[in-house]
């Protein structure tokens, strides 16, 4: 039964605009448009690269010789745990759920995603989040029992306001990204273009799909971990505490249940992105596209889900239960290392253009076996016994996430820079900056491997002289500093081209996919008609035909009147909503009973305001923006 | 008995091993995970070597300039290739799989658990406490055991989560407040081992660390007897003022000293301290001007540390490390 | 609730060509998605609950804590929230929205009196000594039964605002009935998270 045919006689009559209603510097606080929200997250992530990078520095540079006073005890313990948590949660994140809001209704032929206000919320609670764990350097200290706050130290002896932070920022995340992924999980299944089946869907979408499962599952144990936190340091409740009967562990397994998915949750997209890229520059398909999807959905998806306690093997936990762990993460390499067999063969043959976004590429396929492998060393439980702890494991996942993860990042913004914003980026401006990060990142953090096999462990301000690591310490500080200039040449790329660089057409890379057929950048109706897919990659299927990508009739587009598209009203209650959480948030903080009382009667009177008021949309002519 | 100043890192060099390797067991327990790692080690390196050959073949030496207007071939995948490299990945998987299985069994029983020496591990912030419950005796930071024999510990810990490890020996594993985590080591031959704590614990998590002395048979006995049967002699007027003021001041309200009548218990046992060849959980050698630093202030050296500055003349002072030093 | 435009043309929600059976529409699908977390959400409370639970000795655990005889007619109003929230959304089903509406109102007060016998079942049993910050399993007991209730609060608002909605100018009996349909997937979960919560809570000691 086609949704076309709903009857609604009583329906009023919407208006038709000359421009788009969001339109204005006002436009982007009330926007509902997944392409502006897409842009506000990736700026936003960008920031927290930026801090979480300058803390890396002082890190690098606190360690770069023995007993030195630069960062010393909980103020270094504060920088450590600030790095990694804002590097997750407020760069990595950010940056990936921006770039997927913009990318993928384009690529699945949508106009927008499911429920565009939600998401325009979702951006609202990552900034809160993110707000509300930097006040923490103001108001007497950042959280410094690590990114995943082992109890008790976090709960009853860390003083001060940074766990509370911790825990409410972290909430209000967790709580964004949970909608985002509802969304996008929405987006892909219920709008994807007439004629596109799922075995047409687009490599990135599937990686997306896998990715946002694990979000709405997996974080739910960690906002349950997160809230008994909060709720241990503010009421006092018990539940990971002996003397009240509470239990140490209890922490460790709603944390990691959560905490092992979010390295998947954050390297799917980043391998998506890769594997688009490689397509492209190679001038083939997806080599192996069913076994790519099998690895992600029937692979990664559901072992990830039951790995999660290789990261505390050495708690004491039985010898069977070790080894059964040890088992489900020896299986999860298949999939894992199945992905990058399809990038090789992908890759070969092929008529390989290395573009900026194509290094990239190609970098992380062979720094993630480097990644990749050296987790392996660390599967099992019995050599856990050795490494455990030391720099092998801080280099094992900082080689997968700046090797691989990172790289996936960078490959994909350069890549759909242009559609996204109308203008093209130096090309080599990216590869000096490209290989200025690869000798940064190898320099970084191949040191760090030998310095675990030297049994330096991790999380530490100093170390006495005479064990041998002050040489290998020095030579990564090196290299982390070479990173940050890296770093900054890519975002000097980014300034560059949008003050004057050149005008990018529809399709600057010779495209596959159905986001090269708009025009750059993108109008606010996405596609004046929505494309009718008869083929994987529909763009290159009707390359190789000599004609333009067939359009859908009227029936099957029912977002269109003619040359009239139907769009999504802006909304206020998105922003309402979300300065209640942040007061709310705020008070919990503080363990402000009113101010959370004036947050949720905010957060009410938004949601109220949200449910009752008119969201029929209204009408775009096609050509005008 | 080890005399103090025997500063630890010069003397594990001797061998040229850095102190807390991975990579030199010096005990069956260490080898048992030892061989783990190694296996590990080796079979991802040539992994690494194989795929990164295959991979730099696919890009330097198999791709194909088209020809202007043409495109190379659009091959989707194969089916015969695909099969074989699941295949080739099963296996591999499960031979990663299965060979440690051993290794963490082995780790986890307790060999002779009879004739093993017994030893109860409480980790505070930021000290090891050590208690040998059958020779009735209380050690802090340095950890005394025989050479050649099991060793069991039995390890919990005051406050928070921290990690005994001591990489050459094999063992390492959580101390949690509220459960109790039992582990085995046992080292070949005497020398000086060492460890620290690897699992964040405050402030000074990074002044953790962990000593073990492995003595001869006979030593250990010694040392043991020593311990169990502290005999305080302060030779000089100088020892004599300082231990005066240990037993009649601040000091006793913390630690406990053998052989005297201090019996404060949250302080590490500092009985027979001028043995030991380490201060402060193991970050600074025992020597009179280092132990004069820390009882002048602790937390310069210790960020954190619990042990407050007393306030002490450099004359007071000096009379407690003249007593404390002639502890042996 | 939510975007009205998708009962005036069908938008968003295109079914792909090829679709057999009935298009999904968005917002079910969205709701699906959300109890699958919600699911996980409360499994891991209840495993936290559980855990706690079964490290205490046997006999261990308030002995004036869960009172049985309050919380069963508890139970039995949810129960029956359930079946009148169900017959709503078969009245509106069948475009009989004046019924519809006065099952909905039936509903919202079976649903705040179960909230009302809670409510003073918590002040009883802190009035015992079983607080917040009190035993572990107390802690772990009010983080459960808290969260199950916030859910049921809120599931009251949205039944609030389907009813102050459905009388609105431009709502057809259409847009009541799906959005019924919607609220009563919410309102049906809720009611059998409950009743894996009784069980678990109040009933399985007894067999102990």
């Amino acid at each position: 039964m086609a949704s076309a045919a709903e009857a609604a006689p009583a329906a009023p009559a919407l208006p038709l605009r000359r421009t788009r209603a969001d339109a204005g510097l006002w436009g982007w606080l009330v926007t509902t448009d997944h392409k502006r929200i897409g842009i506000l997250y990736t700026v936003l992530g960008l920031l927290g690269l930026v801090e979480g990078g300058v803390l890396a520095v002082l890190i690098r540079l606190q360690l770069a010789r023995p007993g030195q006073h630069l960062l010393v005890g909980d103020a270094y313990n504060a920088v450590v745990t600030m790095h990694g948590v804002i590097m997750i949660f407020f760069a990595a994140t950010p940056i990936l759920w921006g770039m997927l809001n913009y990318v993928i209704p384009l690529m699945i032929g949508a106009r927008d995603v499911a429920f565009p206000r939600l998401n325009m919320f979702t951006f609202w609670l990552t900034l809160a989040g993110a707000v509300l764990l930097n006040l923490s350097w103001f108001l007497g200290g950042a959280p410094s029992a690590g990114w995943y706050a082992y109890v008790p130290l976090s709960t009853a002896f860390a003083r001060g306001i940074g766990m509370d932070a911790y825990a409410v920022s972290l909430l209000i995340a967790q709580a964004g990204s949970a909608m985002t992924a509802l969304n996008l999980l929405v987006t892909i299944v219920a709008l994807r273009a007439p004629g596109m089946t799922w075995m047409k869907v687009p490599p990135l979408a599937w990686f997306t799909l896998g990715s946002m499962a694990l979000v709405i599952t997996a974080g739910l144990p960690f906002m349950v971990g997160l809230l008994s936190i909060l709720f241990a340091r503010w009421f006092g409740v018990g539940v990971y505490t002996p003397s009240q009967g509470g239990d140490v562990t209890l922490w460790l397994n709603l944390f990691w249940m959560f905490g092992h998915p979010e390295v998947y949750i954050l390297a799917l997209p980043a391998m998506g992105m890769i594997t688009e890229v490689l397509a492209t520059f190679s001038r083939k398909p997806v080599f192996g596209y069913g076994s790519m999807v099998a690895a992600v959905i029937a692979g990664v998806v559901p072992l990830s889900w039951i790995v999660w306690a290789h990261h505390f093997y050495v708690a004491g936990l039985s010898a069977s239960a070790n080894v059964a762990f040890s088992a489900t993460t020896e299986l999860i390499s298949i999939p894992m290392a199945v992905i990058p067999f399809v990038w090789i063969g992908t890759l070969w043959g092929g008529d390989l253009r290395f573009t900026t976004p194509m290094r990239y590429a190609v970098a992380a396929l062979f720094l993630f076996l480097i990644g990749g492998l050296t987790g392996l060393v660390n599967g099992n439980s019995a050599e856990d016994r050795l490494i455990n702890a030391t720099y092998w494991i801080v280099a094992h996942f900082h080689v997968v996430i700046l090797g691989m993860i990172v790289p996936g990042i960078l490959a994909g913004l350069v890549y759909w820079w242009p559609k996204a914003t109308g203008r093209l980026l130096s090309e080599p401006l990216g590869a000096a900056t490209f290989w200025v990060l690869a000798v940064g990142i190898l320099l970084t953090f191949v040191p760090q491997f030998l310095l675990g096999l030297d049994g330096m462990p991790r999380r530490i301000y100093t170390y006495v002289p005479g064990l041998g690591w002050h040489g290998m310490n020095f030579l990564s500080t090196a290299g982390a500093l070479i990173m940050a200039l890296g770093v900054v040449l890519y975002v000097l790329n980014l300034a560059w081209s949008l003050l004057g660089g050149a005008r990018a057409p529809a399709d600057p890379w010779d495209g596959r996919s159905l986001e090269w057929t708009t025009p750059s950048p993108v109008p606010a109706y996405n596609f004046a008609r929505l494309p009718l897919v008869e083929a994987r990659e529909p763009l290159w299927h009707a390359k190789l035909h000599n004609r333009p990508v067939p359009e859908a009739p009227e029936d099957l587009d029912p977002g269109r009147e003619g040359h009239l598209i139907h769009m999504h009203s802006p909304s206020a209650m998105p922003l309402l909503s979300a300065v209640g959480v942040f007061v709310a948030g705020y008070g919990a903080m503080l363990h402000s009973l009113p101010l959370v009382g004036i947050g949720g009667a905010v957060l009410a009177l938004g949601t109220l305001g949200w449910a009752l008021e008119d969201a029929w949309g209204y009408f775009l002519a096609v050509g005008a923006d | 008995m080890i005399t103090g100043a025997a500063w630890v890192p010069r003397a594990a060099r001797a061998g040229g091993v850095p102190p807390e390797s991975l990579l030199h067991p010096a005990g069956p327990q260490a080898q048992v995970v030892f061989d783990a790692l190694n296996f590990s080690i080796w079979a991802a390196v040539v992994s690494f070597v194989l795929a990164a050959a295959v991979a730099a073949y696919a890009v330097w030496g198999r791709r194909r300039r088209a020809a202007p207007g043409t495109l190379p071939p659009q091959v989707e995948g194969h089916r015969g290739i695909e099969v074989a490299w699941t295949v080739v990945l099963v296996v591999g998987a499960l031979v990663m799989l299965v060979h440690p299985i051993p290794a963490e069994f082995a780790y986890d029983r307790v060999p002779d658990p009879g004739s093993a020496l017994t030893v109860k591990v409480t980790g505070h912030q930021w000290w090891w406490e050590f208690q040998y419950p059958r020779q009735g005796i209380v050690t802090a930071n340095e950890l005394h055991i025989p050479a050649g024999r099991v060793v069991r510990l039995e390890m919990t810990s005051a406050d928070v989560i921290h990690a005994f490890a001591v990489p050459r020996l094999g063992g390492h594993d959580w101390a949690m407040p509220g459960r109790i985590t039992t582990i085995w080591i046992q080292a070949d031959r005497p020398g000086l081992y060492q460890g620290q704590c690897t699992e964040l614990c405050g402030a000074s998590h990074a002044n953790m660390l962990t000593r073990v002395i492995v003595q001869s048979p006979g030593e250990f006995e010694a040392w043991v007897r020593a311990m169990q049967h502290p005999v305080v002699r302060a030779a000089s007027p100088l020892a004599q003022e300082g231990e005066r003021l240990f037993t009649a001041g601040p000091c006793q309200a913390c630690h406990t000293m053998g052989g005297t009548s201090a019996r404060g218990r949250i302080g590490p046992n500092l009985t027979l301290l001028g043995d030991r060849t380490s201060l402060g959980g193991g970050v600074l050698p025992n020597t009179p001007e280092t132990l004069a630093a820390w009882i002048r202030d602790p937390s310069r050296i210790k960020p954190g540390a619990r042990m407050p500055a007393l306030g002490l003349t450099d004359a007071q002072i000096a009379a407690l490390v003249a007593f404390l030093e002639g502890a042996k | 609730m939510g975007d009205q435009a998708l009962a005036v043309r069908g938008y968003p929600g295109t079914p792909a060509r090829g679709r057999v059976g009935e298009a999904y529409t968005a917002y079910r699908l969205g709701m699906w998605m959300f109890l699958a977390s919600d699911c996980v959400l409360f499994g891991s409370l209840v495993g936290a609950y559980w855990g706690i639970h079964s490290r205490l000795a046997p006999g261990a655990g308030p002995s004036h804590g869960f009172p049985l005889g309050p919380t069963t007619v508890a139970t039995y109003v949810l129960l029956t929230s359930s079946v009148t929230m169900a017959l709503g959304m078969v009245s509106a089903a069948s475009g009989k929205v004046g019924g519809a509406r006065l099952w909905l109102l039936l509903t919202l007060l079976l649903g705040a009196s179960f909230l009302g016998i809670q409510g003073r079942e918590y002040a009883a049993m802190a009035s015992h000594g079983l607080v917040l910050g009190g035993s572990a399993l107390a802690g772990a007991f009010y983080l459960l039964t808290g969260i199950h209730g916030t859910h049921v609060l809120s599931g009251l608002l949205w039944l609030l605002g389907a009813l102050v909605n459905s009388g609105r100018p431009g709502r057809t009996p259409e847009t009541t009935a799906r959005s019924l349909q919607i609220a009563g997937l919410y309102w049906h979960f809720v009611d059998m998270v409950w009743m894996v919560i009784f069980p678990t809570v109040y009933l399985m000691p007894l067999a102990r």
